[in-house]
């Protein structure tokens, strides 16, 4: 389903509680300048528009770029509603578990999860993860090149989530391939075929530990209390595919962002090889300097942020990555500057903060502990440069690497 | 008001005198007391807001309920989400060690 240009470039016209300097034209999908260069973009925005600006984009919509901004929206889910038919306006409002679902029904889904993904809950998993990091780099050690999305960042979610999920080993190879489609394929039909047929893959593993419960997620989802009561087998399943695919796109895009800054910075891979003890400030760093997901909200009434009037219903385009280079919130912001103080907005804020961000900062260091101790030099591919999409994730479609 | 002591970990301290009600999540972001992110917001969700109570003063706070207990790591109990702690008048002169990180 290509969209046409006319659709592309429709302009819905700005209501009149708008002001008129909060007016910005940016298409967070399409944007010629975000599809050249993702992160370059974000930063762009602050020198451009006003932390919280007027899209006339996909039925216009707020964009929040500044971190305040972001926190107040975030942080407020009563104001700021989760449920919403996202931008553009779907026919039918999406049911996600927990992510579609304020409070108090929100943290009655997520509080029975929490301790699996405390740094102490992840912890356990260093072992897996590096066994499979180390597996797919050795892959391509050999060869002095790779296209690093497909062939090493893609199948080491997926794979891990096998493991956390406690899930038969046998279907790993046809799932990884179906979260490849869901991840990348350019067609949305696709891509939502894909994730139908995850969905029928965990449906088996759903069923068997509803049957007979063992120790892993899914027997904690079937066996767990939430808020009073358990949860339907639908539940279980839409809530495990949400899981699986907030730990998929998220990871693998970190990933690739940081192998594409690392492969353009040799002075700083050569620093991380004589002292990879550096190696866990410096993720916390790719990973402010490399946003990937945005989230959107609905005003349920009106309101003012940022001294601007709000009107009940209005949509907002938490622009996360963007945040990151909020020259208010931190210094030098578009610098490297492992051990800041400031915290990253990379998780989001409020209720929804990411549920997986101590696995997601696992599997960075680990991945690159491992891929910086059996790769020399490397650089990108010059004949090949690296193609990106726009999107609710800022997302790499390719990156070729080349080393030796 | 209720004076609460922050202690940095590099040793600063940072006494201030909260409202009964407060939570000393929002005692410290309100008074600009470095070293505690709160991303969630006060949500129980992320624990970004760990502090330590100091060991005379960990009887004196109600315990940690269900939601706190799931995302704190450390069976220590002096260990507590700030945004979980609301301020009580008995609660004055209390001091609460920060973490290096709350990563």
């Amino acid at each position: 389903m290509a969209m046409s240009a006319a659709e592309k470039t429709e302009l819905a016209p700005i209501p009149g509680h708008v002001p008129l300097e909060r007016v910005y034209d940016f298409d967070y999908i399409y944007d010629a300048r975000l599809l050249e260069n993702p992160h370059e973009r974000m930063k762009s925005l602050h020198k451009e528009a006003p932390p919280l600006f007027y899209s006339p984009r996909y039925g216009g919509h707020w964009v929040v770029t500044g971190k305040e901004e972001l926190r107040q929206v975030a942080c407020d889910p009563e104001l700021f509603t989760s449920v919403t038919r996202g931008i553009p306006a779907m026919a039918e409002q999406p049911v996600l578990i927990p992510l579609t679902f304020d409070p108090p029904r929100h943290t009655q889904y997520r509080a029975p999860l929490n301790a699996k993904f405390t740094a102490k809950g992840v912890a356990p998993l260093e072992g897996a993860v590096r066994a499979m990091a180390a597996g797919l780099i050795d892959a391509v050690a050999a060869q002095g090149y790779c296209e690093f999305m497909n062939d090493v960042a893609e199948p080491l979610p997926p794979t891990l989530f096998f493991n956390i999920a406690g899930m038969p080993t046998d279907r790993l190879k046809e799932f990884r391939q179906l979260a490849e489609d869901a991840t990348a394929a350019p067609d949305p039909c696709v891509r939502m075929t894909s994730i139908k047929k995850i969905a029928a893959i965990l449906k088996e593993t759903v069923d068997a530990r509803m049957a007979e419960p063992r120790d892993d997620l899914i027997s904690e989802m079937v066996t767990k209390d939430f808020g009073g009561q358990r949860l339907t087998p639908d539940e279980i399943l839409n809530y495990a595919v949400l899981l699986f695919l907030g730990g998929l796109e998220t990871v693998v895009n970190a990933l690739c962002f940081t192998a594409r800054y690392l492969a353009l910075h040799p002075a700083l891979q050569a620093e991380l090889r004589a002292d990879p003890t550096r190696i866990p400030l410096v993720m916390e760093e790719m990973l402010r300097l490399h946003g990937i997901a945005m989230a959107v909200r609905r005003a349920t009434r009106d309101t003012e942020l940022d001294g601007v009037a709000i009107q009940k219903d209005d949509m907002f385009m938490l622009m996360v990555p963007a945040v990151n280079y909020d020259p208010v919130a931190f210094e030098n912001a578009e610098s490297m500057c492992p051990g800041r103080k400031e915290a990253l907005a990379t998780f989001n804020m409020g209720p929804h903060r990411c549920i997986g961000a101590n696995l997601a900062r696992l599997e960075m260091r680990v991945f690159f502990e491992e891929w910086l101790k059996r790769i020399p030099e490397f650089r990108l591919d010059q004949a090949r440069p690296p193609k990106f999409f726009g999107g609710l994730n800022l997302a790499v479609r390719s990156l070729n690497l080349v080393w030796g | 008001m209720t004076r609460i002591i922050y202690i940095q970990h590099d040793g600063r301290e940072d006494p201030v005198d909260l409202p009964v009600g407060y939570t000393l999540m929002q005692g410290a972001v309100l008074n600009d007391i470095p070293g505690i992110a709160a991303e969630c917001g006060g949500a129980a969700a992320c624990g970004t807001c760990r502090v330590q109570l100091a060991p005379d003063w960990v009887t004196h706070v109600p315990a940690a309920e269900e939601i706190e207990l799931s995302i704190l790591d450390d069976a220590d109990t002096s260990w507590r989400l700030s945004c979980q702690i609301t301020v009580m008048a008995e609660m004055d002169g209390m001091v609460v060690h920060l973490p290096e990180n709350q990563t």
